[in-house]
């Protein structure tokens, strides 16, 4: 499996991990795993996730 | 001024309800002429693309279905459908008999289907075995009717002996009926009803002929039927003086009246066909000479092709040949209108089985008006979907994220940073003043600068008004926004002292006459035209450096009319005076200015930028000349199209195009600044004062990234916001792989993303990008929540 980079919170200084979000568009929500600090909640979403599944998750619930 | 009323919830619906009814005349399912002169209303659109495919098969199916008896029909048609044929005027109609011919000679599977339907117990009689007692017998028994069949004579095929060779229509009846059971009473004469009535029959269907006994039916009541005790006797065919395709049409018909009848009790004789109100396209209409078949008196397969091709398909689809929102998303009028409802209705409905189809598609029309002015009906497509997005934007289901972009960019041109109303220097008074439109100075400073330098020396008093118009707010749905803006660009008018307002936008000019009627306005070119621009002025108001160089200049032009500008005829005639005088040589476009929009209106790019670039390459392609037109947005989407394009200004003022390139969406809001700049300086001889608050950060972006932020959307002063924040609150990601941070901010309703490196003082920009999700964190951060796991 392709290691994932190691991130870095820049205020906590811990190393993110994949945890839960939660997202919401449109009157939504739904969770999703991202890499996020286990201390202060801080987020990190790659390009590829808001290009990709994000953006279509987006485009299905704009007709929704 | 009606710009500030916004309408209650029951005057919303009522709006709606009326597109909705516009549609009860859409002429969709129109038959075409041919199909509706013919006595078996054949469906020929399907017929004829299966010619043309040489699917005999499946075309003889289609013809089966419509006529019954295909040999017969194919052998006796008298082709109705040609004298109706728009082709005829042209060269000659198309040869439909002569393809049912060979579409009959050609199929090889022409048994028909037996068809597992129930038996039913139902009684019906056919009195006389002719072909209009013999198709409808055979239509009942298709559906398994009791079905006796009464016949004086001794054979089936009544008045087809004195037609036809007996081998033919006996084998076609044979074939089309070996499946079906009936009773056949043949040598037996039916005088009067009563002699029949213990047998059972619930109907009685009389087809005795031409000079045949009616059995007191004809005119009965409304057409040829009437009640004896509990049977309905219902007369057609040659009887009533049809010929014998009316007549076996006639039989089809009455089996599904007859069916009516068994179903509800009532008696519906079909009705003769309403006049066609299909409409020919003139453009598929060219000369293509009629095929003549070989010797064999069929086509071969080429030739049935040919000719199947020279049928043009009528039927009335202006909507899906101009229609941008129809043609792209390949869906017919009535389809849209079903999908908007549905939209309309759901779109606050919790439950995600409700779709709401049209969200998207309702944010993807240009408002460019071409819908109705198309459509034989006048069906405003484009009214009733700008309407949804004011009741979905009053649901607050619209997604915010589509407008967004230009409704910021609407505020910053009516900020103090790029707005400015000014009475020309030392005047008291304005007669004329002129309002560039938000995209003109955007584009270029010159672009206002120039023309405004020049109308001041023809009129000293021509006053400045540089603000947006409100028209991203109406394309947005936000009726309480237009309003407001509409409102502050009336107060603004009137501060102006009232003046006949100089419009450079077609589009603005649009939107003012609409929602500020009693402005009374004119565009530049009419005024440039009527005060007499020359030539000999052209650069005037630039410098030389700032000139272009005349080589550059094409010889042939089409003129691309703004769809806003569309049957202003003043408007359209100034520019091509204007034109004409700086030496160019003009052609007009094949359809002069019935075109839609270039895509910009509707601000649709953010909803479906798929659909924005269709509608930009449609536009592009109506000539391969280079264009000029007068809409500053046009020139810019065909100019980002890499179609070689001229604003007419580029030609009048000769505008200097630097590098050919278009500025980014970051320096129109900068070109805005220097604009005010520059006139404030040059005109009214003041500093500005008001410019955006400096940042503390310096960022540094490669050209690679700006030409991706600006394809996105997102401005350098996003970027600048997220950095700001970030660095401000140090939430923010590293990754000591790359040397990077990453971090967001939320804007309204997108939220922005940078990769950003530190290079001493400079903020080195890695990425930008957005989404439209929001984030649920923020109360965490916010110190309101302890519990981080949301």
């Amino acid at each position: 499996m392709e290691e994932k980079p190691t991130l870095i919170c820049d205020k906590c200084k811990v190393e993110l991990v994949e945890l839960e979000v939660e997202f919401s568009y449109l009157n939504r929500s739904f969770r999703h795993k991202v890499p996020r600090c286990p201390e202060c909640g801080q987020v990190h979403i790659p390009e590829k996730l808001a290009g990709g599944r994000m953006s279509e998750v987006e485009k299905n619930l704009e007709e929704k | 001024m009606n710009g500030g009323i916004v309408p209650c919830r029951s005057a919303r619906r009522l709006y709606m309800e009326k597109y909705y009814r516009q549609y009860d005349t859409c002429r969709q399912n129109e038959k075409p002429f041919c199909s509706n002169a013919c006595p078996f209303h054949v469906d020929v659109l399907d017929f004829q693309s299966r010619m043309e495919n040489n699917n005999y098969n499946a075309a003889y199916k289609t013809f089966r279905n419509a006529v019954g008896f295909p040999d017969i029909v194919a052998a006796i048609c008298p082709e109705y459908c040609a004298s109706v044929c728009p082709r005829g005027d042209l060269d000659q109609a198309v040869q439909l008999n002569l393809l049912e011919k060979t579409c009959v000679a050609r199929a090889t599977k022409k048994e028909p289907t037996d068809y597992n339907v129930p038996v039913k117990d139902r009684k019906i009689a056919v009195i006389g075995a002719g072909i209009s007692g013999l198709a409808c017998a055979l239509r009942l028994t298709q559906k398994k009717y009791d079905v006796t069949i009464y016949e004086k004579t001794d054979r089936l095929g009544g008045k087809l002996w004195d037609l036809l060779p007996p081998e033919l229509f006996l084998e076609e009846i044979r074939r089309q009926l070996q499946f079906e059971k009936y009773t056949l009473r043949l040598h037996t004469e039916v005088e009067s009803i009563k002699e029949i009535r213990n047998e059972g029959f619930e109907a009685i269907y009389i087809a005795t002929g031409k000079d045949g006994f009616d059995f007191h039916a004809l005119n009965g009541g409304n057409g040829h039927h009437r009640m004896e005790e509990e049977i309905a006797v219902f007369a057609g065919g040659s009887l009533t003086g049809k010929d014998p395709m009316g007549a076996l049409a006639d039989g089809l018909d009455m089996a599904g009246a007859i069916e009516v009848f068994l179903k509800t009790g009532k008696r519906e004789y079909p009705e003769a066909a309403a006049p066609c109100r299909a409409v020919a396209d003139p453009d598929k209409l060219k000369k293509t000479d009629a095929v003549i078949p070989g010797d064999s008196g069929l086509f071969t397969d080429e030739e049935a092709a040919a000719e199947a091709r020279r049928c043009i398909r009528c039927q009335c689809d202006a909507c899906m040949q101009y229609c941008d929102v129809c043609a792209y998303h390949n869906k017919w009028p009535m389809r849209i209108r079903d999908d908007i409802m549905a939209t309309v209705s759901f779109s606050t409905s919790p439950s995600i089985i409700k779709k709401t189809p049209a969200k998207r598609l309702m944010n993807t029309c240009t408002q460019c008006g071409l819908c109705d002015e198309v459509c034989p009906e006048n069906i405003e497509i484009g009214g009733m979907l700008l309407e949804a997005r004011r009741s979905l934007h009053k649901q607050g289901t619209q997604p915010g994220a589509y407008h967004q972009f230009w409704l910021r960019d609407m505020e910053f041109t009516n900020s103090e940073f790029a707005a400015l109303v000014r009475k020309a220097p030392g005047q008291e008074q304005c007669t004329y003043a002129f309002f560039p439109g938000c995209q003109l100075g955007a584009a270029d400073p010159d672009y206002t600068y120039a023309p405004y330098k020049w109308l001041l020396s023809q009129r000293g008093d021509t006053g400045l008004l540089l603000r947006c118009c409100g028209v991203p707010a109406e394309w947005a749905g936000s009726e309480e926004l237009h309003g407001r803006e509409i409102a502050a660009l009336h107060r603004d008018w009137e501060q102006l002292g009232k003046p006949v307002m100089i419009l450079a936008c077609p589009a603005c000019r649009k939107h003012l006459m609409e929602y500020l009627p009693e402005i009374e306005t004119i565009s530049l070119y009419e005024v440039l035209d009527q005060w007499g621009y020359g030539p000999n002025e052209k650069g005037s108001a630039l410098s030389e450096e700032e000139r272009p160089d005349e080589n550059q200049l094409a010889e042939t032009y089409s003129i691309f009319d703004p769809c806003t500008a569309r049957h202003v005829a003043s408007m359209e005639q100034a520019v091509r005076n204007l034109a004409n005088q700086s030496g160019v040589i003009l052609e007009e476009l094949p359809k002069g200015d019935m075109h839609g929009c270039c895509g910009y209106g509707g601000n649709v790019s953010a909803a479906n930028a798929d659909y924005a670039a269709f509608v930009a390459q449609s536009r592009s392609r109506l000539s391969e000349n280079p264009y000029i037109t007068y809409c500053i947005n046009c020139r810019d989407i065909f100019k980002e199209e890499g179609k070689q394009v001229l604003h007419i200004l580029d030609l009048l003022f000769g505008i200097k195009d630097a590098d050919g390139t278009l500025p980014s969406l970051s320096e129109r809001r900068r070109n805005r600044m220097n604009l005010k700049e520059k006139l404030l300086k040059e005109i009214w001889g003041e500093e500005m004062e008001s410019r955006p608050k400096q940042s503390r950060y310096k960022l540094k972006f490669g050209a690679e990234i700006l030409e991706k932020m600006n394809r996105n959307k997102i401005l350098e002063e996003d970027v600048r916001d997220v950095i700001e924040f970030c660095e401000a609150t140090k939430r923010r990601t590293y990754d000591p792989e790359k040397n990077a941070y990453s971090g967001y901010r939320e804007s309204g309703n997108i939220t922005y993303w940078a990769e950003y490196r530190l290079q001493g003082e400079e903020y080195e920009i890695l990425n930008a990008y957005t989404h439209r999700m929001k984030i649920k964190l923020e109360g965490v951060w916010n110190g309101r929540k302890t519990n981080i796991d949301l």
